[in-house]
């Protein structure tokens, strides 16, 4: 595997020459500060790119084109890492070895680039119809997490927790927001994307790499934008305790209970974190958490812990019956307190060390958490790889210790079944 | 050891038989650093009637999945997910209507994470209180099943589609058939289902597969195994006729999800591999209700639908052939849906491209190890052998032959199914 990094002035490119897989990866991520992106334009600007182009002006066209080149993958999204806000469009196709036109490459990279700089703009504005398609796919897609209780209640948590805050707010904006949109509003969001943004191509496959960034450049300049670095951390203001109870029309309760922290060291939030994080709920069975909860106490199907360490905060999820939430109340703090006070056996930490050493492992076996990982060390400086290869082994109980006690109980939140 | 080729795919999976009749498959990708490994038992959520020497058993609904729960137990009712993870691997079980698979993924010592997986699912040792102790897990397992409106819009369209087959109910049981499975129901489905001869292993990765194949045939040798009485299972005379033309539910969904299903008996359609019948009702379909149709395209414009898609299923001696669509005019759409399943456009253009693009996924699946396994596996159970000319039966397929097969299906058995959003009262 060779990774190489491409300053080109007004954007950079990432590349990993690798020939494990079948297919190449091209991502396509224009960055800004959250507080700049207007959430719902920008999302749907992004939709609008994918939806249709000057030289493919429907979205049936789009998927005719991409299926003419065999079956080519092509979706755009928008995320948020920290007060970084990223509006992404990927490009999954098959290694041109595998098919017979000779300029395979080149007419994915044609499309690519036509979709980007050749948007579906007629006398200064996006095609009306197409936009009121994609606001309805929106308005859809922004209540589909209603459809799943623990969605529900880790959506409708964040939103209660951190109200107003950059956490609660939805990549996809609001409702409201979205209807305010108009077809004109999103020719200027385009003018902005180009404008305002960082941006970054990642580019994965058994391809020449420096041949493929000549074939870039031939086909996409940019402006430098010069501003400031944007944290890729959200510090949380660490709220007092408080408790909310939700009714559901669901058939099982979702119990979530919230830790948060602000001041993680980098070996922390890298290396200990995800130690931590696995000993106490996600260990295959063998975590505190699901000891406690599902194999002594039978009170649950599903536990874990999830954390976010760029969000500042880490979520105990169950689904029960309600009657058991005292138990399992009870059952967690007991896990929590058996971290802080280091009740956790030696040779079950180096068994867990070194599980987490083979998960980076089958990590760099997928397409997409390698180009993850590699998008994230340029990026923002996280650790390659090999560098959490060679951290991992340095973290210690007492790490571990450290980490539970910097994490504070402050909310706890109980979507609550229907009534029997 | 056998070398089976996969034409045009330039794979290759290596097969032998153990002396105590286990079957073992291996697919090799050295460029990677993962491997996964499967055991599968041909007993799943439907067998829950059969005849062992010209006895009636019975058991209820849930029981393999309840026994699948228990086999992920060690002999302390510690869990023995616990056992790879020490091994530095992951690993799970699941219950499917014909099969059970428990599984591993890891990255080094596959040997060993083989010898536990062998060892803990030969050889089971059942234990009345950790028995007990699951059935609370498996209690909530269920209730959280409930608010799965994928799973309750299956259950409920084979209701409709099928008299008979016993694909109908809930193959994880209702909250009162998990009550009442006893430790004997267990016992009796291991002793029936869980032997070598019933039985197959699939190993995909980074793994060598002479050393693999060579561990598991000594190891096999020394396990002492009662001899297999293959189960009886029941033979269901499915009606061509649908239960009924119309139902609906209400569920936790935001949109109403409205579902065209035909019941197609294969003995109506011309006498061709089953692979091929099912590519060409995929490739129709796709090109019908698909990303490219104009149709769809016309339903979302309109703002008639959110989304149209499409699926073909087989169930024993029918297909079944769905319109897919969440809309919140249902009443506009299912006629539309109706109408356009009764008069499929088959345009070449149109349907060659779908094979090139379905070649083209064809080609990139060999590659991840979870995925291959997961492949060979649905082939194992549902055809019964590695199907080794996909690619070419794609390649080979004629506009003839998708008119011929095309033309012989009846649209006369079509049920519609719609999943509401439940009441805002409620």
């Amino acid at each position: 595997m060779k990774y190489k990094r491409y300053d080109l002035g007004g954007y950079q490119v990432y590349t990993i020459a690798t020939d494990k897989f079948k297919n190449c990866y091209m991502e396509i991520n224009f960055r800004q500060d959250v507080k700049d992106v207007s959430l719902a334009k920008r999302r749907l600007l992004g939709k609008m790119l994918a939806e249709s182009s000057l030289k493919y002006p429907s979205k049936r066209e789009v998927n005719i084109a991409l299926e003419e080149l065999y079956n080519l993958e092509f979706s755009s999204g928008v995320g948020r890492i920290g007060h970084n806000h990223l509006t992404s469009f990927s490009f999954d196709f098959l290694h041109p070895k595998y098919v017979k036109e000779k300029d395979y490459l080149d007419h994915v990279l044609d499309f690519a680039f036509e979709t980007l700089l050749k948007p579906n703009i007629k006398n200064g504005s996006f095609d009306e119809v197409t936009l009121q398609v994609v606001k309805e796919k929106s308005h859809v897609s922004l209540d589909a997490y209603k459809e799943r209780p623990l969605s529900f209640a880790r959506i409708d948590s964040l939103a209660k927790l951190y109200k107003g805050e950059i956490p609660s707010k939805r990549a996809m904006g609001t409702h409201e927001e979205i209807d305010e949109v108009t077809a004109k509003d999103l020719s200027e969001e385009y003018k902005k994307l180009f404008a305002e943004t960082y941006t970054e191509i990642l580019v994965i496959g058994n391809l020449d790499m420096d041949l493929l960034v000549e074939k870039i450049k031939n086909r996409f300049t940019k402006e430098a934008v010069m501003v400031s670095n944007i944290p890729y951390m959200y510090l949380p203001k660490i709220a007092p305790f408080k408790q909310e109870i939700v009714k559901s029309t669901y058939n099982q309760t979702q119990y979530l209970v919230y830790y948060q922290f602000n001041n993680l060291t980098k070996f922390e939030k890298e290396c200990v974190v995800p130690l931590f994080s696995i000993m106490l709920g996600n260990a295959n069975m063998t975590d505190k958490l699901t000891r406690y909860l599902r194999i002594e106490n039978s009170l649950c199907y599903y536990c874990g812990f999830y954390v976010n360490t760029s969000d500042g905060y880490g979520m105990f999820y169950v689904g029960l019956n309600k009657e058991n939430i005292v138990k399992a109340r009870e059952m967690i703090q007991k896990a929590m307190q058996e971290m802080i006070q280091k009740d956790i056996e030696e040779d079950y930490f180096e068994i867990q060390k070194e599980k987490y050493l083979a998960d980076l492992k089958i990590r760099e076996d997928g397409m997409y958490s390698l180009g993850d990982n590699y998008y994230l060390h340029e990026t923002f400086g996280f650790s390659s790889f090999q560098e959490l290869r060679e951290e991992i082994p340095k973290v210690t109980l007492e790490d571990i210790q450290n980490l539970g006690k910097k994490m504070q109980y402050t909310y706890e939140y109980i979507l609550e079944e229907r009534e029997a | 050891m056998k070398e089976i080729r996969l034409k045009g795919l330039d794979e290759k999976i290596y097969y032998d038989v153990c002396d105590n009749g286990l079957k073992i498959y291996i697919w090799v990708n050295e460029k990677i650093n993962t491997f996964k490994g499967s055991l599968v038992f041909l007993g799943g959520a439907e067998n829950t009637t059969f005849k062992i020497e010209g006895q009636e058993k019975k058991v209820p609904s849930g029981t393999a999945h309840y026994l699948e729960h228990i086999l992920c137990k060690n002999a302390d009712g510690s869990s023995l997910l616990g056992r790879f993870n020490a091994l530095n691997s992951y690993s799970n079980a699941a219950t499917y209507p014909n099969r059970t698979a428990y599984e591993f993924v890891g990255t080094k010592d596959v040997l060993k994470n083989l010898d536990v997986l062998l060892d803990a699912v030969q050889e089971k040792e059942f234990n009345e209180e950790y028995f007990e102790k699951e059935r609370g897990p498996i209690l909530e397992e269920e209730r959280m099943r409930r608010d799965d409106a994928n799973r309750v819009s299956y259950y409920k369209i084979n209701a409709c589609l099928f008299a008979k087959y016993p694909n109908r109910v809930s193959g994880l049981g209702t909250e009162e058939d998990i009550k009442k499975i006893t430790l004997d129901d267990l016992k009796l489905f291991y002793q029936t289902f869980y032997h070598p001869k019933n039985s197959f292993l699939v190993v995909t990765g980074k793994v060598n597969p002479e050393e693999v194949m060579a561990f598991v045939k000594e190891k096999e040798k020394k396990k002492v195994f009662l001899p297999f009485v293959k189960p009886v299972l029941p033979k269901y005379h499915e009606p061509k006729e649908i239960v009924s033309s119309y139902d609906e539910a209400r569920v936790n969904v935001e949109v109403p999800n409205v579902y065209i299903s035909v019941k197609v008996p294969l003995k109506d359609l011309p006498k061709k591999n089953i692979v091929t019948l099912i590519s060409i009702m995929q490739v129709v379909l796709a090109s019908n209700f698909g990303d490219t149709s104009i149709f769809k395209e016309e339903l979302l414009q309109k703002k008639l639908a959110v989304s149209v898609g499409y699926n073909v299923e087989w169930e024993r001696q029918y297909l079944i052939l769905s319109a897919i669509s969440k809309t919140k005019e249902p009443d506009k759409v299912i006629p539309l849906l109706k109408e356009k399943m009764k008069h499929l456009d088959l345009e070449e253009k149109d349907i060659f491209r779908k094979i090139k693009s379905t070649i083209a996924n064809l080609v990139l699946s060999y590659e991840d190890p979870e995925y291959v396994n997961d492949v060979l596996n649905y082939m194992l159970v549902t055809y019964g052998k590695i199907i080794t000319n996909e690619k070419e039966l794609l390649e080979k397929m004629t506009m003839e032959d998708i008119l011929e097969v095309m033309k012989s299906v009846n649209f006369e058995q079509m049920n519609t199914f719609v999943l509401y959003p439940l009441k805002k009262e409620e």
